[in-house]
């Protein structure tokens, strides 16, 4: 199979679930498409022997979250200034762009950028806390922290009885005197 | 059904329109398009292939963190390039026409997006302010920039000696750093949904060098301003091409005076499309047209202030004791005097002492687990604030009996997180001081400091400090001995 035939058929075959990864990571309908795109990208750039599209969409969806930690680790610290400082009259109303028609949504959207990755990576990912935590360059003790804090925001907008049993020890006190 | 597949769903659900997109005929073609081009990049380099994100290292805040640069020696001759300061405002336009009449021109370059600028393109910029679509306009858009050095910003020493940040990794990252370093440094604000810094390096009117320094992208349109710069790129370094750092220190620097600094802003139009609104051109030939630097914007920024000559007094320490569940020993201590490490002094001299204000504070659930990385993104510790306590938002520092580098490093918050502010700057540290990284797993007794105390559980104590300014006062929280504190 052609180079080209494949980045067709992995667009047929996995753009649907590439471009919902690219939003739970993103929490944003075209950063995320960017997301997707930018990792293909970097995938096809590098003439890896892809045998098939599915071994491509693997790739694709590492070099996603590879792409997405790095932006987040550059973003720097910018200063929010206070809303309502616009002359302009068609700013859309805050409370109207975050509600969603979801619960997911709903809670997703409390989360801080690190909380929904942590999140996404931990239980859409699958990763285990350890690999979360080597992923974002973090201990595993704030990614549990991340966990725990943004699993009592989901269980606002979410029955608890999903995540039952996903709950994580955040801390240990073995050994404290 | 599990979060796994609620997520999967919602995901599937909220993104439902990208999938049409992204199958589009317009979108295969493009992206075959960026792939044939990357390949060509990628033989300009050399085709090496190895660790990304050169252009991970920005200026502006991060500027001051000399940490984070690059291995490569700049050969210094005579005076380092300058230019500026400068400061376009896109709303400027409106002085010469009305908003209805404003022209509008296709863009230049891109910075992002499916043309995205890459070496060997043929440009020619137009300095200044051009704007893509009229929703540029009432939004306070602007981008202040200097050409100045990595000294200008930092204002502090170099360290005498380079050292590998990572240990395992001798030839790695260093802490060296070139204080004579060409820099672009920026600030830009205004309603926005994103902005990008990229300095292109520029032989004639060919790219030859494209270097990302800043991004920010906000997950809707507010009101936000930060900084902006770049470090200059080298002649054949192109962004988002994966060079080895061997492969970069072989690189000719570019001539900063060959660069141009582009800044782009992205934000929604009337249709609630993102569209690129405007893009500004720095160009280091044209005359500063502005009297203030980009990094006078940053608002914790101090002057230098002139250093105690005289040593803390030395006290008697009090008795120590270790933490006890979520319970901590507090000591109300005075300020310190200002020198290169304030409290490291103070805490050398004995304190905190043992007639100084003590009660004990609760810290629910602060994670047991003061990281030994005490840099980058990674949390100090966590320390919950969901009822607002008293500390939230507090400065903060730590201090142990041993920190290689700076001993007393700055904290800040990023929720409830406290990681360490690798500026090194605040209040009492002489901006002259030598800076360097601090080192990991401090040694000894180690103390969260805040800036303020718990009036209330002073007041308590029956035991006011009637002669100090309360705003002078400083709470010291025992956290434990460091190798008793898990990491």
């Amino acid at each position: 199979m052609s180079e080209v035939d494949l980045l067709g058929e992995l667009l047929e075959r996995a753009s649907a679930r590439l471009a919902a990864y690219g939003y739970l990571l993103t929490g944003d309908q075209y950063a995320g498409e960017d997301l997707v795109q930018d990792a293909i990208v970097k995938v096809f750039v590098r003439r890896r022997k892809l045998p098939n599209a599915a071994a491509a969409e693997g790739y694709v969806r590492t070099a996603m979250r590879t792409l997405h930690l790095d932006r987040m680790r550059r973003d720097k610290v910018w200063r929010r200034l206070a809303p309502g400082q616009v002359a302009r009259d068609d700013v859309p109303d805050a409370a109207e762009r975050i509600a969603t028609a979801d619960a997911v949504g709903r809670a997703l959207e409390t989360l801080s950028p690190r909380q929904r990755t942590a999140v996404v990576l931990r239980f859409y990912d699958d990763l285990t806390v350890a690999d979360v935590a080597h992923e974002m360059r973090l201990a595993t003790g704030t990614v549990k922290r991340y966990l725990s804090d943004a699993l009592d925001r989901l269980a606002v907008e979410v029955d608890p009885a999903v995540f039952d049993g996903e709950r994580i020890s955040v801390v240990d006190r073995e050994g404290r005197s | 059904m599990n979060l796994h597949d609620l997520l999967g769903r919602y995901g599937a659900d909220a993104a439902a329109g990208s999938r049409n997109r992204l199958e589009s005929a317009e979108v295969r073609e493009v992206l075959e398009t960026r792939v044939r081009r990357g390949r060509r990049r990628r033989a300009v380099v050399g085709g090496v292939g190895a660790v990304a994100g050169v252009s991970l290292v920005a200026v502006g805040v991060w500027a001051v963190a000399p940490g984070l640069g690059s291995s490569v020696d700049v050969a210094t001759s005579g005076d380092p390039a300058a230019a500026g300061p400068y400061r376009y405002v896109v709303d400027d336009v409106l002085d010469d026409h009305a908003v209805n009449d404003v022209p509008l021109r296709q863009p230049e370059v891109y910075l992002r997006g499916d043309d995205e600028v890459m070496c060997g393109d043929e440009l020619s910029l137009t300095p200044g302010v051009t704007i893509h679509d009229q929703a540029a306009l009432g939004r306070a858009l602007y981008f202040e920039a200097e050409l100045v050095t990595l000294g200008d910003v930092t204002r502090s020493d170099p360290p005498a000696t380079p050292k590998p940040l990572d240990p395992d990794n001798p030839d790695g990252l260093s802490n060296s750093w070139d204080p004579s370093e060409p820099i672009w440094d920026g600030w830009a604000g205004g309603v926005m949904s994103r902005q990008i810094s990229t300095a292109l390096l520029m032989d004639a009117a060919t790219v030859v060098g494209v270097l990302e320094g800043s991004m920010v992208q906000t997950s809707m349109e507010q009101e936000v301003e930060g900084s902006a710069g770049s470090r200059v790129p080298t002649v054949g370094h192109c962004d988002l091409t994966e060079i080895s750092w061997e492969d970069l220190s072989e690189l000719e620097r570019g001539d900063p005076m060959d660069t141009l600094l582009v800044s782009q802003f992205w934000g929604e139009n009337q249709e609630g499309d993102v569209v690129l609104l405007a893009t500004i051109v720095v160009d280091p030939h044209q005359p500063a047209n502005h009297s203030t630097s980009p990094r006078d914007n940053q608002p914790d920024w101090q002057d230098p202030i002139e250093r105690s000559p005289f040593a803390p007094e030395p006290v008697v320490q009090a008795e120590l004791l270790p933490p006890d569940g979520d319970s901590y020993q507090a000591f109300v201590v005075p300020g310190p005097e200002a020198s290169c490490a304030p409290f490291a002094d103070q805490l050398a001299a004995g304190q905190p002492g043992a007639h100084n204000i003590q009660y004990e504070i609760e810290l629910p659930g602060m994670t047991e687990e003061l990281t030994g990385e005490l840099w980058m993104d990674e949390p100090v510790l966590s320390v919950p604030t969901g009822d607002s306590p008293w500390y939230k938002g507090l400065q903060a520092w730590i201090v142990a009996d041993e920190v290689g580098g700076i001993e007393d490093p700055p904290l800040q918050w990023h929720d409830d997180d406290l990681s360490a502010d690798f500026t090194g700057s605040y209040p009492m540290r002489d901006g002259a001081c030598a800076f360097t990284a601090p080192d990991p797993l401090p040694q000894g007794s180690v103390f969260l400091i805040f800036h303020g105390v718990d009036m209330a559980a002073v007041e308590a104590s029956g035991l006011m400090v009637e002669w100090v300014e309360p705003s002078d006062l400083y709470t010291w929280i025992y956290l434990g001995e460091a190798e008793q504190i898990k990491y």
